[in-house]
């Protein structure tokens, strides 16, 4: 009961963590548009972005966990701090419109809302015993009962003598380490199977509502007359964007094979590879899709830190460089916008450097030692 | 993806990736074609409409307002899909260059990945949605999207994940059998010289940063054999045990290739681990008890954990192993403590 509750209380802190961390940065660059899942999903990509950059450099220094969670700490505290005196007012305008904001929904708001609801409790019910979960999970549990990062081997337990670039570079499964050395009681595999699983699948939904929110965009927002779309502003994109929620609930509870986005969703949402797939994938899409529709608010920057948290999550996140340059590319060809390449490099810097270091570690150009 | 080579496919490769993954789900794939298809078409024939598929939004064209775009914004998404499209088609999907660089960056167990890089999901949810839009009335939109997912939900399978859940029998989501296996091979363990003088060598350390410090926290954790049902899940509750086996050579062992690694008859490391697996399990009665004794002490193995009614317990005692007991239906057997 006592692990339940700390689990719940994680999850919780969490989520307020990213809200916080998601206020800040919109309120730093004057956004007008705020809702608290949108801060929330904002403040998740940035936190991951920033973790990565803080913990590689303590892996690469030797430094021990808890140092690591400690500075966390101080992070995540200040993170709250600001998040709070900055985001307050809005969060209070967003809970005072709340009903007026709900009522520009359809029926659909239901079944996607209980969706969201059955995929959260599949997720923390589902488990298995794969391979892939005894890394991901191993390596935080590993790093915390050893106060090391990436020192030992997460499958066998045994020293590692040169860190290797395919999962070294990739940081998340320590955040796992860090929340659970901060909060005294709460085990590890109930922090990154549980409470990541469905702080993970909430992202996702959320990614994927916004996708839906980029592909049907109320066209008011862009000074049209559209009268015959919706009677309110708001209305006809949050309608559309509930239905495409639900649609793609639908496509993954029906994907049968073991390589689709939903089998990640459903059985592996705590691994960073379902993170790619189904958070970041999703989100770099809703900024591609903006970029073509031309109704983007900070389109490069968003990018960025998506970028940033994908190589976080995994070395998968190449994915989400080719997806970004597929998609973008031949717009900025058709459209003659050339000036977009440089904030489009800028955007990709993450995955590029993380590329390059990995390829100088793979061929021995940088040798990572784990002791000294 | 298992069973898909690029040896074996050569430039049809692409495909049959593409097939296996996909499986049964292909008529998402359909739909998304097919809308990308429905898109083109609209988007040329209408080009002056919003939103092609519904007329509704013609009236509020504003001409002059996005002359400078070559492509109007109405169809912006479906030249985006077919943007990804093509630029995947002509690189990463472009059989004559997988055929030599995937091999070359080991990526031909992973290629699937390469297919998330199509919104082939998001796509179809897209077009769907747009289908379900064109009705207005309320009631009989509600209608088309039930009939819709009604329709994939009779053309494709279940995803594999949803029938396969079951109520976990305790908060940290292992077998109940692993808590208990656990603390039985700690318990031993303590008793042991072995666990008191890594104590004692760990204690002495100062260095955390050193190769010795590394060497010596290992060395203070019991090295176990766990059958493979539970293995996975040891190290996930606890990390204070040891696995002889590590990820791949296990799941070699157990005849999963997808790792994409094979181990042959000149891997002395992967010989020695099966050779106390086969003698575990009764597998190989050709195996000698010189045989099993030498690959334990090369391997520096200390527990081995067997299903009781599977342990070939004569064999492991006879050669020198002792048995500690039997906890949750799992023989515990030590040797060289």
């Amino acid at each position: 009961m006592k692990i339940m509750l700390l689990a719940a209380a994680a999850m919780i802190l969490q989520m307020f963590l990213f809200l916080c961390l998601g206020s800040v940065v919109m309120k730093i660059r004057g956004r007008k548009e705020y809702s608290l899942s949108r801060a929330a999903f904002v403040g998740y990509f940035v936190y991951f972005g920033i973790f990565e950059v803080i913990c590689l450099i303590f892996e690469a220094a030797l430094l021990p966990l808890r140092t690591l969670a400690l500075t966390m700490a101080a992070v995540m505290g200040a993170a709250i701090l600001l998040g709070f005196f900055w985001g307050y007012r809005s969060w209070m305008e967003s809970m005072n419109s709340l009903r007026y904001r709900m009522k520009l929904h359809s029926f659909t708001v239901v079944l996607m809302l209980l969706a969201l609801a059955a995929s959260v409790a599949f997720v923390i019910l589902y488990f298995d015993a794969s391979a892939d979960s005894g890394w991901y999970v191993g390596t935080a549990s590993t790093a915390l009962t050893t106060n090391t990062i990436g020192r030992f081997d997460p499958s066998t337990g045994a020293r590692v003598l040169r860190f290797k670039a395919r999962y070294a570079l990739n940081a998340y499964p320590y955040h796992s380490a860090v929340v659970c050395s901060l909060m005294k009681g709460l085990p590890v595999i109930v922090q990154a199977r549980s409470v990541m699983s469905a702080i993970n699948v909430i992202m996702s939904f959320i990614g994927v509502y916004e996708l839906g929110l980029a592909l049907f965009p109320d066209h008011e927002d862009r000074g049209r007359k559209v009268r015959d779309i919706s009677n309110r502003p708001g209305s006809y994109s949050r309608r559309r964007a509930d239905l495409f929620v639900v649609f793609v609930f639908v496509l993954n509870i029906l994907s049968s094979t073991i390589y689709m986005p939903g089998i990640f969703l459903y059985t592996r949402s705590y691994e960073g590879k379902s993170l790619i797939v189904n958070v970041a994938i999703p989100a770099a899409l809703a900024v591609c899709v903006s970029l073509w529709r031309e109704i983007a608010e900070d389109p490069m920057r968003n990018l960025f830190w998506i970028m940033a948290a994908a190589v976080c999550f995994s070395a998968s996140s190449i994915m989400v460089l080719i997806l970004s340059l597929a998609a973008i590319l031949p717009m900025i060809g058709v459209r003659g916008k050339w000036k977009s390449l440089l904030p489009l490099a800028g955007a990709c810097t993450p995955v590029l450097a993380w590329a390059l270091i990995y390829y100088l570690v793979q061929h021995g150009a940088i040798v990572l030692r784990t002791w000294r | 993806m298992s069973g898909i080579t690029i040896k074996e496919y050569g430039l049809t490769f692409v495909w049959a990736a593409l097939r296996e993954y996909l499986g049964r789900s292909w008529p998402i794939l359909l739909i998304f074609a097919a809308g990308c298809v429905l898109g083109i078409v609209f988007a040329i024939t209408g080009r002056k409409k919003e939103n092609p598929l519904e007329i509704v939004d013609a009236r509020d064209y504003v001409p002059g307002k996005y002359e400078d775009n070559p492509l109007p914004d109405s169809s912006s998404v479906t030249w985006m899909f077919i943007g990804i499209v093509i630029f995947c088609a002509l690189t990463v999907m472009n059989p004559f260059l997988v055929r030599v660089l995937i091999p070359k960056f080991g990526m031909t167990t992973v290629y699937y990945r390469f297919f998330w890089i199509i919104p082939i999901t998001f796509g179809a949810a897209y077009w769907l949605t747009r289908a379900a839009g064109m009705v207005k009335k309320r009631v009989l939109q509600a209608g088309l999207v039930i009939l819709l997912c009604a329709g994939m939900a009779w053309l494709m399978p279940l995803n594999p994940g949803i029938p396969n859940v079951r109520i976990p029998t305790n908060v940290y989501k292992v077998d109940g059998a692993v808590p208990v296996l656990c603390d039985a091979v700690h318990e031993d363990f303590e008793k042991t010289q072995k666990y008191i003088t890594a104590s004692e060598k760990l204690a002495q350390i100062t260095d955390t940063s050193s190769k010795k410090w590394l060497k010596a926290v290992q060395k203070q954790y019991p090295l176990c054999v766990f059958p493979y049902g539970i293995e996975f899940a040891v190290r996930q509750y606890d990390p204070t045990i040891r696995l002889l086996f590590n990820r791949n050579l296990r799941l070699f062992y157990e005849g999963n290739t997808s790792t994409g690694i094979s181990y042959g008859s000149k891997n002395t490391r992967y010989i020695r681990r099966k050779l106390i697996l086969d003698a575990m399990y009764g597998k190989d009665p050709a195996i000698t008890q010189e045989a099993f004794r030498e690959a334990m002490d090369k391997t520096g193995a200390q527990y081995l954990i067997v299903e009781e009614h599977l342990a070939n317990g004569g064999f492991l005692v006879q050669s020198g192993c002792k048995q500690v007991g039997v906890v949750a239906g799992y023989t515990i057997f030590k040797y060289g403590l």
